[in-house]
């Protein structure tokens, strides 16, 4: 945590604020489903300065898609507790179809989430490329984990990317273990920054703990792709909580020494997170059951008559 | 109208849609300015440029995985995969991504594009350019699956399919890419998906023993060789080109063996599992009763597609025939 980077105060608190909320829904999910209340949640505990920083870096015309982890993105792109509480009890957002944690909005430019690693990297390519050809003001990121680079669609999606210029931030947070695989078993490679150069793609590796650094790297990168001059490569080094990642310290100590933060606005933020956690659990919990019939739903654009006819199977 | 093969009428659709929506796009390997390996897209990139006619990088998940993103974005791709055989290292992004799209995101997104790919046998082409895998996409919930035997139903449905806001696998039978000839009405017109035709009517009634026949893409040229053969026998039979193969014409085949009480289905990919195993449990659920003979199938074996003895492998007429006549028989 070199701290040589920085942002205009106004900012480093907002973000703080943003890594904080974070911090605090991912707290109360992991509760969630020690409890059984919650069936499945991916943790980004440590890595907030990654998540939520790159999706901080980039501008409201610009896309996100992510892993189940990338959860804190969606939040700082503007989705409401309430719809992601929703959205993690199995309604709302995605209408139940989709697991907790794999949520999607067109309003927030946000991709839906693949179950599949690495499996919506060519997809961001893809928006960046028809962005790019429709002259559009455009830039995609696509955060994935290290783990990701071990299978065939970053390769193809660096590749497109490589070849046709997309305007692509490829975002590789590397914490060192893709569940219990290490680096070593995804890589024999240095860095996985470097695997940009096999396709022509400019690699940088950053402090992925310093939200400043993180926040810095992705906006060269954006503003590279904006300018015309295509994708970029980012490993983030970040580091698991359980491994002794903390990025909060370090940026709580920038906002205090400023005098932008104290500990009134801390327990200020928390409450009201907490309250709005609270309300949307509650509100979850009294939403009313799915009705049977939606799970034919948004399989075809209209409900073809074999599903309705399906539908009508054993229903009383 | 002007005679055409299946070749020109499917550029023909390309090029008319792509003049009407610029929103669509092509892509492929060698899609662009070779006009792809069967001259599908010949022409196109002269018209309508690079950004438009693309040639790819070799990488099937690739040009499925970006074409995913293009359509997000509010394009329509209409991708096209060399060799149906090549269409597996994209299978991932089919099945998994681009079939799910809608459901996962809630309907907040859809990724409609139509993935052309040429399909069967009877070209020489080995086990690696001869396989119809339908079925595989078939039991896919959110595609649709169609495949053409005439030029002129090959630009309607191709219209139909592009316009269609779900995804779709346009599947073209290449050995008759240029011995199907036939007229083809200029302009736009549109053949709706999902619906069969009946190719020719069986004029008995049941006491006639009629059969019906269904079959579709190189195959029902070979249904309706059959066909005249059994007729010169005496036999009548009723002749369905599916055209649609999923959402399946069910109304269509079930009036048929209504009348006829007799079916025998026709495809090139292996027996088991194949459509035809689901056209007779369909038909076994909603006709059971009007059946006068067991359901036949005859179709390509359970081996990979042999090179040397391919036209032992297809289900060409003279595999046909026997059917028909035991089931006319039964």
């Amino acid at each position: 945590m070199e701290g040589a980077l920085t942002l205009p105060i106004d900012e480093a608190v907002s973000l703080y604020r943003h890594m904080r909320r974070v911090r605090a829904v991912d707290e109360k999910m992991i509760a969630l489903q020690a409890d059984g209340k919650v069936a499945f949640h991916s943790s980004s505990l440590g890595e907030e300065a990654a998540t939520c920083g790159a999706a901080f870096a980039l501008r409201s015309n610009d896309w996100l898609f992510g892993s189940p982890r990338d959860f804190g993105g969606a939040l700082v792109r503007g989705v409401t507790i309430a719809d992601y509480v929703a959205h993690m009890f199995g309604q709302g957002m995605t209408k139940g179809h989709a697991a907790p944690d794999h949520l999607a909005s067109r309003q927030h430019r946000i991709g839906s989430v693949s179950g599949a690693s690495g499996a919506y990297i060519p997809h961001a390519v893809g928006v960046a490329w028809a962005a790019k050809t429709k002259k559009d003001d455009v830039v995609v990121l696509a955060a994935f984990g290290e783990g990701s680079t071990s299978a065939g669609d970053f390769h193809a999606a660096a590749n497109f990317a490589g070849v046709f210029k997309a305007p692509v931030v490829l975002f590789c947070r590397n914490n060192g273990h893709a569940v219990s695989t290490p680096a070593s078993r995804q890589t024999n490679t240095e860095s996985f920054a470097e695997k940009g150069i096999a396709y022509g793609i400019p690699s940088v590796v950053c402090d992925g703990q310093d939200p400043f650094a993180v926040v810095h790297a992705v906006r060269e990168a954006v503003a590279r792709a904006a300018r015309g001059e295509g994708a970029t490569l980012i490993e983030a080094r970040t580091k698991r909580l359980r491994d002794g990642g903390d990025p909060f310290p370090h940026l709580r100590e920038v906002i205090e020494s400023a005098g932008a933060w104290s500990e009134r606005h801390e327990g200020e933020l928390l409450g009201e997170v907490e309250a709005d956690i609270a309300l949307a659990i509650s509100e979850a919990e009294r939403a009313p059951e799915l009705s049977r019939s939606t799970m034919f739903d948004d399989v075809f654009a209209a409900v073809p008559r074999f599903l309705s006819e399906q539908a009508r199977e054993g229903s009383s | 109208m002007s005679e055409m093969n299946l070749v020109g009428a499917i550029n023909d659709a390309l090029r008319l849609e792509m003049r009407r929506d610029s929103r669509v796009v092509v892509l492929g390997e060698d899609v662009g300015k070779v006009g792809g390996v069967f001259r599908v897209t010949q022409g196109l990139y002269d018209e309508f440029g690079e950004d438009r006619v693309i040639d790819t990088p070799l990488s099937e998940g690739g040009i499925i995985g970006c074409a995913i993103g293009m359509a997000l974005y509010g394009l329509v791709p209409v991708p096209e995969i060399q060799f149906s055989d090549f269409i597996f290292p994209a299978y991932d992004q089919i099945v998994s991504e681009l079939a799910k799209y809608r459901y996962r995101s809630g309907g907040e997104y859809s990724s409609k594009m139509v993935i052309r790919t040429p399909v069967g046998g009877g070209i020489r082409g080995g086990l690696y350019h001869s396989q119809s895998p339908e079925s595989l996409f078939i039991h896919v919930s959110g595609l649709k699956v169609v495949c053409p035997s005439t030029p002129e139903d090959a630009k309607g449905l191709l219209l139909a399919a592009i316009r269609d806001p779900d995804p779709v696998i346009f599947l073209e039978p290449k050995r008759i890419y240029r011995a199907a000839k036939g007229e083809v009405p200029e302009g736009d017109f549109t053949i709706p998906l999902g619906k069969a035709k009946v190719v020719r009517e069986a004029s008995g009634s049941r006491s006639s023993n009629a059969v019906t026949v269904i079959a579709w893409g190189a195959m029902l040229y070979e249904a309706i060789s059959a066909a005249d053969q059994a007729n010169a026998q005496g036999i009548d039979c009723e002749i369905i080109d599916l055209r649609t193969l999923w959402p399946v014409d069910i109304d269509t085949i079930i009036e048929s063996v209504k009348k006829t009480g007799r079916v025998v289905i026709v495809h090139e990919a292996p027996k088991t599992c194949g459509f035809g195993a689901e056209l007779v449990a369909l038909i076994n659920e909603k006709a059971f009763l009007h059946l006068e003979a067991p359901p036949v199938r005859v179709t390509g074996f359970d081996t990979p597609f042999p090179y040397t003895l391919e036209m032992e492998y297809l289900p060409l007429a003279h595999r046909i025939l026997p059917a028909i006549v035991t089931t006319s028989k039964f």
